[in-house]
């Protein structure tokens, strides 16, 4: 009996292995994609980039490049992928790819047709990230060279976890972009990314008055800030949309207090003009998230009514007057001030979502949840519709808790110095 | 010298209760790892885990009839009871019906099992190749008998449990409460319905009832084993169901074809730690080997019991014939699925509802047997 | 033809053969009897759990610990000479088996030559000599040289003899060989034998036979003594904390030790002799007043069961009479170390040592203290739990490493970071094979290393070892036959292997890890999946004489806090659930004296007479 199982057993077993190892792919037989472009080809057609690795050892100093760039027209994600393996000598994976970059002339037409496959393969991670180009994505692609690092995976693994604890763009991810886009409840948010123009400094930044330069001071959209030597790419701001189409961009520092309502803003540093001199002073804190923002959404009058109480805490990083707002009375009067121009702030971000974007990509309407019974019912309130016409209102509790290394600043010339005790 | 005992049958064994209620919930929880959690929110949309608590509370009642059917006839099977109950006749034609759907819902188990891995883990395996393997693997299992597989049951189970909460908080970060809302989800009828047919799925518990010869407790004791290991694998379904709303919330959530495969994909323990679910597969894969196995032994015990067989090992490697081309029936898995779905719908009439009637007609006539 | 046999092969794979009966051996309470325990104890810690046991059995056991001392009168009870009397039925290569000690001195030494084949045989002396009494009285002696002790023979037997002079006793009385063995020989051990079959086995064991005219039975003098190693240290089981004894090959001297540790008079040592030709001695140590009577029962039946020419060692004595032979793991625990086998002994369970054989086997073994080192017990508990912990990842790294490597490898390369899997891809670009063929290949030279670093003379026995190992792999990949990432994997599941304090457990899983790794290369994790439910599956079907292999926790039944990791050596209040002893308790509730109020009593069995 037990020599008829062993038998059995190899029997089975050499079965196995005659016939083959299914699927098994050796690492040296496959190229890794890192990143992957979108970009509008002719009619009907994609263009897609794929950024390969090429393999060098951890030790060794790869001498040359560590990627390479390749675009391909056709009518599909997978079907580029096939027709690259006709000139590439190893079989394209996308089991590496970290990022796709989806240019903003697709995301006017729709994301949905682009997102489905991606979602239906196994290949693809689902905490891939996503990011709309500002121009061709594989132009992004030929111009992004890292300089710290080797490979772009990591590259954009950082760059996006330090952006979004920032403020300045979204970490956003193929699994909450394809729920956002379903769900009646809320927008999608995606990060913009596009290559520097290299320009010194927009015109519209120009016409600031310097007050306004110093609250706007990040009001870039991707692509304009300006920076020389580096890596020529910009990360920052996002793109809203309306369903799966783009409806429109938010620059860095509207982002910023986009953030704020989101509750994912961490820490942050903002500029504001000096309340007492306003052309001439400016103030930099760094502003910290005290606790996530209570948000309630009343349905009970006419429009909704949507209520936003954000808790945060800040901490003086230099004051330029030298005036100490750091003592008692001062300090509340910095405090309101501030309190007052994050509350007129924050409204304007989500008066522009509700009017130009009409686009609900804070997610306001997932607190509507509560006011139903039944899924359907829910469903059947549209809320997307009531989105633009909900009346919003701010409030900002604003607690400046330390001071940095200084208690307060010493200085002859300045009034107010009578106030020191 | 003494010869301590002859064998002219299989070694009578006797499981303790720890491995009951591992059997019990490796027959019940293993399909969690397959579409159940879908199929869950098909029924039940956001409030799936209200359908996951009714379903378990109606089977619950119906285990407490069956429990006084078992009762009633110490150390008989429910197959053996249905056998005095209904007569030769009738209760053999009953107990084919349950044999046939023991091996039908087993073997469509083994289709879909085999078409998860080819899904996740290796998209260029033939179909066949995989079944080959479960089949070799759930032939030494089942030779091994009852009580090697209960105790790797027990053994095991804290570690797959383990692995699962694992995925679940690991997930933390992406749980989203709002998710949840609207409370009712179809509506308070629909959830009532559904979570009644919801009892299908743990139905699988009359498991219990076909292994009861094999266990050394009394009767009270198998009812409290079924009722723990209905709350213990509810409460598996439950967090699972749970997580996969608020992670993967409603309009997603009926897409996916392996839901708790989908939650291991989520995962994201930072840039070193990512696509974890290969490593999840390990404890997945683990608990259909023991679930395969298990259906194919209860067939073969089902078998032994209702044609009063002194052996069951016999009959292995035919059951594994009919598994094996059973399970390549289905066309294609959309199929395979439909005929799970069915079964998650309806089978509570031959695991639930039968042994209810059946507990009746023995009330009716006053069918009881005393003692051992 | 060849069609013909394929066609038989297959339907005898798919036809049951009945199984032949076979006796079928259950330790109770493994899986029987609710064990006995103090009722008291249950009613104090009433909140813990009641744990339900598998349904009695409906078996008599001497339980209670008054019972005990009658235990060994069971029927499977035998002392040596009964035993020997069973196996050496029907043998007839044993022509003295009926014989009767001669009156007649001549026909006595004609029949010592013919036993032994004199003057062919070298190794026996005959020694004639006259014993002086008051008329001389002829006689001989006949030992084997080598091993028995000449210093003795002379001083003890010959020079007595010779210069005795007691004209007092008279000649030719009946009582002359009492006389002798009382007034004049100055032997440890002397005996009385009339029979020839009780007098060769002691003879081939060193003593010193006396024949003397005219006397009807001869006196076997004990004169053992051959050269022996000294006690030495362990070469397997080494410790830092701890004794450092080993067992040597002297089974008189390895008893000694065991008895040394464990000074009590219920330690019995019975023997039992196997082997044909050979009668080797086996000795079985036991507690008697704790060991389950049918544990030593069914050991005493196993032994004495066999029929064959020779044992020689502990290994062959295990394959005799171990439950699953074809199981990969060892069902037998083998250790040098006596401090280790008192412990056991202490547990309950019973030793097994074979003359001539530095290890001794304990049974039964379950896995659990397979993977136990004496050292996590001498070790303070965090220390001991450290050592257990990272002995529980070792088997662990050394089962499946490989073949993770290899699934991660081929199959699953989405898993680890993109800079990981492209430093692999790197490292294989000048690798001419699969990667499954680089790893078998590297395997087994790992393996050979291993295996030749034991065979080698130990003369050059020093330039081998891991570091060859190890420059062998910087060739390796040097040359581009294997990629550098799988030195790393191969070296660390060989060292995980070693970490595995039995040498046989050590065995298994190297030789299981190849079977994994094949299983991954076919079908990745699946395929290792398959491998550990199959393995477990097999372990918990084992048995080591009437145990579950996977006790306590499969099937799952009362133990202390000592299956992976141990609590303190206070709180193991009991001994194994599974032996079944027939007294419980190792230790009371409270064995710390000091901790506990001066009026409260030490409540539950004492622990030895």
């Amino acid at each position: 009996m037990v020599k008829n199982l062993l038998l059995a057993i190899i029997l089975s077993f050499s079965l196995i292995f005659f016939t083959g190892c299914w699927g098994s792919r050796e690492p040296d037989e496959l190229s890794f994609v890192l990143s992957m472009g979108l970009d509008k080809g002719r009619e009907g057609i994609v263009q897609v980039s794929f950024q390969e690795a090429i393999p060098q050892d951890l030790g060794g100093e790869g001498d040359g490049e560590a990627t390479t760039v390749i675009a391909i027209e056709s009518a599909s994600i997978f079907g580029a992928l096939q027709l690259g393996n006709t000139f590439t000598t190893r079989e394209l994976t996308l089991i590496h790819n970290r990022i796709i970059i989806i240019s903003e002339e697709l995301a006017k037409e729709g994301l949905e047709k682009y997102l489905n496959p991606l979602i239906r393969s196994r290949e693809i991670r689902r905490n891939t990230f996503i990011a709309i180009a500002r121009g061709s994505a594989y132009d992004f692609l030929k111009n992004n060279k890292p300089i710290l690092e080797k490979y772009v995976s990591r590259q954009f693994e950082l760059i996006l976890k330090n952006i979004a604890l920032d403020g300045f763009s979204v970490n956003s991810t193929l699994s909450e972009i394809t729920q956002s886009i379903k769900s009646p409840g809320r927008e999608a948010a995606i990060a913009i990314l596009a290559v520097n123009k290299e320009e010194k400094d927009s015109t519209a930044q120009e016409e600031r008055s310097n007050a306004e330069k110093a609250l706007y001071e990040e009001s870039y959209l991707a692509g304009e800030v300006p920076h020389q030597g580096g890596n020529k790419i910009d990360i920052i701001g996002l793109a809203a949309f309306r369903g799966d189409k783009l409806a429109g961009f938010l620059n860095g520092s509207e982002t910023r207090y986009y953030h704020m309502v989101t509750g994912k803003l961490n820490s942050s540093i903002f500029t504001f003009a000096d309340p007492e001199k306003p052309e001439e002073y400016m103030i930099v804190m760094k502003i910290k998230k005290g606790r996530n923002p209570a948000i309630k959404v009343d349905l009970s009058g006419e429009k909704p009514v949507i209520q936003t109480d954000l808790v945060l805490e800040g901490e003086i990083m230099s004051i330029q007057s030298g005036v100490n707002y750091e003592l008692a009375e001062d300090a509340a009067e910095l405090q309101t001030y501030l309190e007052e121009t994050i509350t007129r702030e924050v409204t304007k971000v989500l008066k522009k979502t509700q009017e130009e974007l009409q686009s609900d990509i804070v997610g306001f309407g997932d607190y509507t949840r509560q006011y139903f019974w039944t899924w359907q019912d829910w469903v059947d309130y549209n809320w997307p519709e009531k989105y633009p016409e909900a009346e919003i209102q701010v409030r900002t509790q604003l607690a400046v808790r330390r001071t940095g290394l200084m208690t307060r600043t010493e200085n002859e010339n300045i009034p107010g110095q009578e106030r020191v005790r | 010298m003494e010869v301590v005992a002859i064998n002219r049958q299989d070694r009578i064994l006797k499981l303790g209760y720890s491995e009951a209620v591992a059997i019990a919930m490796v027959y019940i929880g293993a399909k969690v790892f397959l579409g159940y959690p879908r199929f869950l929110v098909e029924m039940g949309l956001n409030a799936a885990w209200l359908v996951v608590i009714i379903g378990a509370g109606v089977s619950m009642l119906f285990w407490l009839v069956v429990v006084s059917l078992l009762s009633r006839f110490p150390g008989k099977s429910i197959l053996s009871i249905s056998m005095i109950v209904l007569g030769p006749v009738l209760g053999l034609i009953v107990n084919l019906t349950v044999l046939f759907y023991l091996i039908a819902s087993s073997s469509n188990l083994l289709r879909l099992f085999s078409d998860s891995i080819i899904i996740t883990a290796l998209p260029e395996a033939p179909i066949s190749s995989l079944v080959l393997l479960f089949g070799v693997i759930m032939l030494l299992a089942a030779y091994l008998g009852l009580e090697a597989l209960s105790r790797n049951a027990y053994i095991s189970l804290p570690f797959v449990t383990a692995g699962v909460l694992a995925v679940l908080f690991s997930l933390y970060p992406f749980w989203e409460t709002k998710n949840l809302l609207p409370l009712l989800g179809p509506g308070p009828l629909d959830v009532m319905i559904n979570g009644f047919l919801n009892c299908s799925a743990f139905g699988e518990v009359m498991v219990l009832g076909i292994l009861a010869p094999y266990f050394s407790f009394d009767k009270k004791m198998l009812r409290n084993i079924g009722i723990f290991s209905i709350t213990l694998v509810g409460f598996g379904f439950l967090a699972i169901t749970l997580v996969y709303l608020m992670v993967l919330p409603v309009p997603a959530a009926l897409e996916h074809l392996a839901p708790f495969y989908q939650l291991s994909r989520s995962i994201f323990w930072g840039r070193y730690y990512q696509r974890l679910e290969s490593v999840f597969i390990l404890f997945w894969t683990y608990t259909a080997f023991l679930r395969l196995s298990l259906g194919l032994l209860v067939v073969a015990l089902a078998s032994k019991d209702i044609f009063r067989l002194p052996y069951y090992r016999p009959l292995l490697p035919a059951l594994i014939i009919i598994f094996y081309s059973l399970a390549l029936t289905p066309d294609n898995l959309v199929t395979a699925i439909a005929i799970e779905k069915d079964r998650l719908l309806y089978s509570w009439v031959i695991t639930l509802l039968l042994p209810a009637v059946l507990t009746l007609i023995a009330v009716l006539r006053k069918k009881e047997e005393k003692g051992g | 033809m060849t069609v013909n046999q394929l066609k038989q092969f297959i339907t005898r794979l798919f036809i049951f053969k009945e199984p032949p009966p076979k006796e079928d051996f259950i330790l109770h309470g493994a899986v029987g009897i609710r064990s006995i325990v103090p009722q008291r104890r249950e009613e104090e810690k009433g909140k813990k759990k009641k744990r339900l046991k598998k349904k009695p059995l409906p078996i008599a056991r001497a339980s209670s610990p008054a019972k005990g001392g009658a235990a060994t009168d069971d029927p499977g009870e035998a002392d040596p000479e009964g035993q020997d009397g069973q196996n050496g039925k029907n043998r007839p290569d044993r022509p003295y088996t009926d014989m009767l000690v001669s009156p007649e001195l001549e026909v006595n030494k004609e029949r010592i030559k013919q036993i032994y084949s004199l003057p062919k045989n070298k190794d026996i002396i005959l020694r004639e000599f006259v014993i002086q009494l008051d008329r001389p009285v002829k006689a001989f002696a006949a030992y084997i040289e080598g091993i028995s002790d000449r210093g003795t023979i002379n001083e003890n037997i010959l020079r007595p003899l010779m210069s005795v002079c007691k004209p007092e006793m008279q000649s030719g009385s009946v009582n002359l060989a009492e006389y002798l063995k009382d007034s004049v020989i100055y032997g440890n051990q002397v005996d009385l034998h009339e029979k020839y079959k009780d007098i060769i086995p002691l003879v081939n064991y060193g003593c010193t036979v006396l024949f003397i005219d005219s006397a009807p039975a001869a006196l076997v003098v004990e004169t053992k003594g051959w050269d022996h190693r000294s006690i030495g240290k362990p070469e397997t089981e080494q410790v830092i904390r701890g004794p450092h004894e080993a067992f040597n090959e002297t089974l008189r001297s390895n008893t000694g030790l065991l008895r040394k540790a464990i000074r009590n008079t219920d330690l019995i040592t019975e023997f039992i002799k196997i082997g044909t030709r050979n009668q080797t001695d086996v000795a079985l140590m036991y507690l008697e007043n704790v060991a389950n009577p049918k544990l030593v029962a069914e050991v005493k039946r196993r032994i004495s069961s066999i029929s064959t020419d020779y044992v020689g060692e502990t290994g062959i004595l295990e394959q005799f009479i171990e439950d699953h032979p074809l199981m990969p793991l060892p069902q037998v625990l083998a250790t040098e170390r006596p401090d280790r086998t008192a412990s056991f002994i202490m547990d309950g369970k019973v030793a097994i040592l074979l003359d001539g054989n530095p290890n001794v086997l304990i049974v039964p073994a379950d896995l659990f203290s397979l993977l136990h080192s004496p050292e996590d017990y001498y070790l303070r508990l965090p220390y001991g739990n450290l050592v257990r912990l990272m002995r529980v990842i070792a088997v662990f790294i050394s089962l499946i490493t490989p073949a993770f490597y290899v699934s991660i490898a081929i199959f699953h390369q989405e898993m680890i970071p993109t800079d990981l899997i492209l430093a692999i891809a790197a490292g294989r670009e000048t690798v001419p094979f699969p990667t499954i063929v680089e790893v078998f290949f590297m395997e087994f030279a790992f393996e050979m290393i291993r295996e030749a670093g034991v065979r080698v003379p130990g003369v050059i026995g020093n330039t081998l070892g891991i570091v060859g190992a190890l420059i062998l792999g910087q060739a390796a990949v040097q040359a581009g036959i294997v990629s550098p990432i799988l030195i790393i994997v191969v070296a660390l599941t060989g060292l995980a292997s070693f970490a595995i304090p039995n040498y046989s457990m050590s065995f298994a899983f190297r030789g299981v890890r190849f079977v994994f790794t094949a299983l991954a290369a076919a079908f990745g994790f699946p395929g290792i999946t398959a491998g550990l439910f199959v393995l477990l599956s097999g372990i918990t079907a084992m048995k080591s004489f009437g145990v579950p292999f996977m006790v306590p926790i499969g099937p799952r039944t009362r133990s202390g806090p000592d299956i992976v990791m141990r609590g303190p050596v206070w709180s193991m209040e009991e001994r194994p659930d599974f032996l079944d002893t027939q007294e419980r308790r190792r230790q009371p509730q409270i064995s710390r004296g000091w901790v506990k109020k001066k009026a409260q009593e030490p409540n539950g069995g004492g622990r030895n007479q």
